[in-house]
């Protein structure tokens, strides 16, 4: 009984719960009284009778927003909940929505774009406090397409006036990694493929470093580089049994979703990885190719910056560099290939390759044909002929009216039955 | 390679490279006055990163270069620095083929093999100003020769293209006007052959001519917008031909308001540009979300154009109501680009 409460009708102190049906009643035992219940007494008397009240109901801030808006805000709450983000976050996405809210091209929108929004409010949120979250990854927790999520989330940010930080590379590549299924065996993998968290994580590092210093990153989309960064890190720490798994194999079995540049970027990188290994005297025996240059991933990634200098050029002059700097260098993950330690040979390495974003690196699809200097002085005289070119003669109008109404006639034929 | 004794022609070069200071100031307008704006100068076969190493690497060994010049002939150089046009244009013209053939070393000879007889002082120009500016200037031998004919009846405004070398080419212009007399749009549809109308989609007829190759609206108000030409001239043209078209259709059209609302440019600076690192710098006017589009899009406010800027170099200008918004939005993008040019 809870004390200090008086029935407001005889001051009886003698209030009892009982339940009607359902719903809970703070009743007085002398009079019978209904002192508190659902919705036939107000918050205020429920407080003072001592009733817990929830704080969204007793203050009133809801009723001066719209339902959509309460309802969307609820959604910015679930959405933070799912994706398990720290409890500010919630705070500085609501308020987001909220300014969003005040401004009249937002307010007036369709709720296809105000679901949208709940979304766009979270990414921003997330880049503001550098946590990698993907426009994807929203996208299909919204059910929403990409178009219609990057139109709002470019209107917002600039109806908002806000500076939006980058995607974060190294947090996104250790959140995505440690998606993949393949740190702990179980049934469907097998034992040779399982491999171990840390190792992969940093040399999938490694390798995305790698590629953002190659231009493979700049403008393209971040996750296919890191799953192909991520497959041939994968592949290199144990290559003699994983060098048969296939990308697609490979995504399958980790229970990721395959993007489709990632095929690509993998080629590419490879190819990047060649180049690397053309500088080494001892790999540069071997003539490796696509396959077996994996094997030595952990070799060339050790003295990457080195080989990256060596292998490409970017001041436009050729290097050509001496082989006793390679003669130095110890090999640590070695391989059973008997002939590296030969004496490498005085033959010149391969010579460097411009460092460019494979866009420059390949030939331009169309010759871009060179406008003649154009004479026009917007003031010539328009001859009669030339107009007369584009109107109908009588006749045509005659055939075009009739081929129009034919076909009027077959649509309207056609569309009944 | 001609040999020479070095002595001598280290002397000679001395005044070369003393003299150029001074005389340099009037070239560059007689060479800017030598290609028209529409003239292609962005696309050219030289990749310039090369032809600027090369003048580089000759500064750095200034006794290699005069090897090269082996008949200089100073009586080129003026007296007076201060001549009227007519002088200039006359040793413009003098020089105009030759100083082609020099400005194109990578690309049509192999290093700095210069034909002899070559005019030096120009070429002494460009050794010093591959110190003092950035890029030589990039032409091909068949434009200057035309265009050195028509130096008199070029319009002033011409890009002075002393800082980048690279002119930005127009790509599309839009421009709007008002034929003052409402349209029926169903007759035009019918009685003209270029035309589409489909009411339920969108309330306008689309016409097209074929020069220049352009497209228009015809909304029933009499309003007309023209897209699709490459230059102001050609859609002023257009669009006098579309209202000579719907004039001939029987419509009391007159021509009134023609009005430029957005060109649109392009360019090419050769080089790769690290977007993110120019995100970072110029966070305030960029914006660059690769996961939604490969280009940073740059917001230069003043002038007040939007520059596409991708990861090969190339660079699209938009938003411009003048010629000439594009070329100073370009310059003043250049410099922020050449600084990311080094990874």
């Amino acid at each position: 009984m809870p004390s200090g409460s008086r029935c407001p009708d005889c001051g009886s102190s003698e209030l009892v719960e009982d339940s009607h049906y359902s719903q809970s009643q703070l009743v007085c035992s002398d009079c019978g009284c209904v002192v508190t219940e659902g919705v036939l007494t107000t918050t205020f008397n429920d407080e003072g009778n001592l009733r817990e009240v929830t704080y969204s109901r007793s203050t009133g801030e809801n009723e001066q927003v719209s339902r959509s808006q309460q309802r969307d805000l609820r959604r910015v709450r679930d959405l933070c909940r799912i994706l398990k983000l720290p409890t500010t976050f919630e705070d500085t996405a609501i308020s987001y929505y909220q300014r969003a809210y005040q401004l009249s091209g937002i307010r007036a929108a369709r709720l296809q774009k105000k679901e949208v929004l709940v979304g766009c409010c979270v990414l921003i949120t997330c880049r503001q406090h550098n946590w990698p979250l993907t426009m994807g990854t929203i996208c299909t927790l919204l059910y929403a397409d990409l178009d219609v999520f990057s139109g709002t989330y470019m209107q917002l940010v600039k109806l908002l006036g806000l500076d939006v930080p980058a995607l974060c590379l190294a947090d996104l590549v250790k959140s995505y990694c440690s998606s993949f299924a393949l740190f702990q065996a179980s049934p469907s993998i097998p034992v040779k493929y399982v491999e171990d968290k840390d190792k992969m994580l940093s040399r999938t590092l490694l390798l995305v470093e790698l590629a953002n210093e190659t231009w493979l990153v700049t403008g393209r989309h971040p996750l296919p580089v890191i799953t192909a960064a991520t497959f041939l890190a994968w592949q290199s720490l144990l290559p003699s049994d994983r060098l048969t798994c296939s990308l697609a194999q490979f995504c399958k079995l980790a229970n990721v979703d395959l993007p489709y540049p990632a095929a690509s970027r993998l080629q590419e990188l490879l190819a990047v990885l060649l180049r690397m290994a053309s500088q080494l005297a001892w790999l540069r025996v071997l003539k490796l190719d696509k396959r077996t240059v994996v094997k030595h991933i952990g070799d060339l990634l050790q003295h990457r910056h080195m080989l990256v200098r060596m292998a490409f050029r970017d001041d436009g002059t050729a290097q050509v560099e001496t082989q006793k700097q390679q003669k130095g260098e110890q090999r640590q993950q070695e391989e059973a290939e008997g002939s590296t330690f030969a004496l490498p040979e005085r033959k010149r390495p391969a010579s460097p390759a411009p460092l460019l974003p494979p866009c420059m690196l390949k030939p331009p699809k169309r010759s871009h044909p060179t406008p003649s200097i154009s004479t026009v002085t917007g003031d010539e005289n328009i001859s009669d002929s030339e107009i007369e070119q584009y109107l109908r003669t009588p006749q045509e109008i005659r055939d075009f009216q009739r081929a129009q109404a034919a076909s009027q006639a077959a649509m309207s034929d056609s569309n009944p039955p | 390679m001609v040999g020479s004794p070095l002595m001598e022609e280290e002397d000679m070069y001395l005044d070369l490279f003393l003299d150029p200071y001074t005389v340099q100031d009037d070239f560059p307008q007689a060479m800017s006055q030598l290609f028209s704006p529409r003239s292609p100068l962005d696309v050219h076969p030289l990749n310039l990163s090369n032809p600027e190493t090369m003048f580089n690497s000759h500064l750095g060994g200034v006794k290699e270069t005069p090897s090269d010049f082996s008949s200089v002939d100073l009586s080129f150089l003026p007296d007076e620095l201060t001549h009227d046009s007519k002088d200039q244009d006359v040793t413009g013209n003098k020089h105009g083929p030759e100083q082609s053939q020099l400005q194109l070393p990578g690309g049509e000879d192999s290093g700095l093999t210069l034909n002899s007889g070559s005019s030096p002082e120009s070429h002494a120009h460009f050794c010093p100003d591959g110190a003092a500016s950035n890029q030589p200037f990039p032409e091909k031998p068949n434009s200057v020769a035309l265009s050195v004919a028509s130096i008199l009846s070029m319009t002033p405004m011409n890009p002075v293209s002393e800082s980048s070398g690279i002119v930005p080419q127009l790509q599309n212009i839009v421009a709007t006007a008002n034929l003052a007399c409402k349209l029926d749009l169903r007759k035009i549809a019918l009685n003209a052959k270029n035309t589409e109308y489909n009411p339920k989609r969108f309330a306008a007829v689309i016409m097209r001519i074929r020069e220049p190759r352009t497209t228009a609206l015809l909304f029933s108000s009499g309003k007309v917008v023209c897209t699709g030409a490459k230059s102001e001239e050609e859609s002023r043209l257009a669009a006098r031909k579309y209202a000579r078209v719907v004039q001939k259709l029987g419509f009391p059209v007159k021509f009134f308001n023609f009005k430029i609302q957005n060109m649109v440019g392009s360019c090419d600076v050769k080089f790769p540009i690290r977007l993110e690192t120019l995100a970072l710098t110029h966070r305030q006017f960029s914006s660059y979300e690769p996961e939604l589009f490969p280009g940073l899009i740059y917001k230069m406010v003043r002038p007040q154009v939007v520059l596409l800027i991708f990861a090969s170099g190339k660079v699209v200008l938009t938003g411009a109501k003048e010629r000439s918004e594009i070329y100073e939005a370009f310059e003043n993008m250049y410099p922020i680009l050449e600084s990311y040019k080094k990874t």
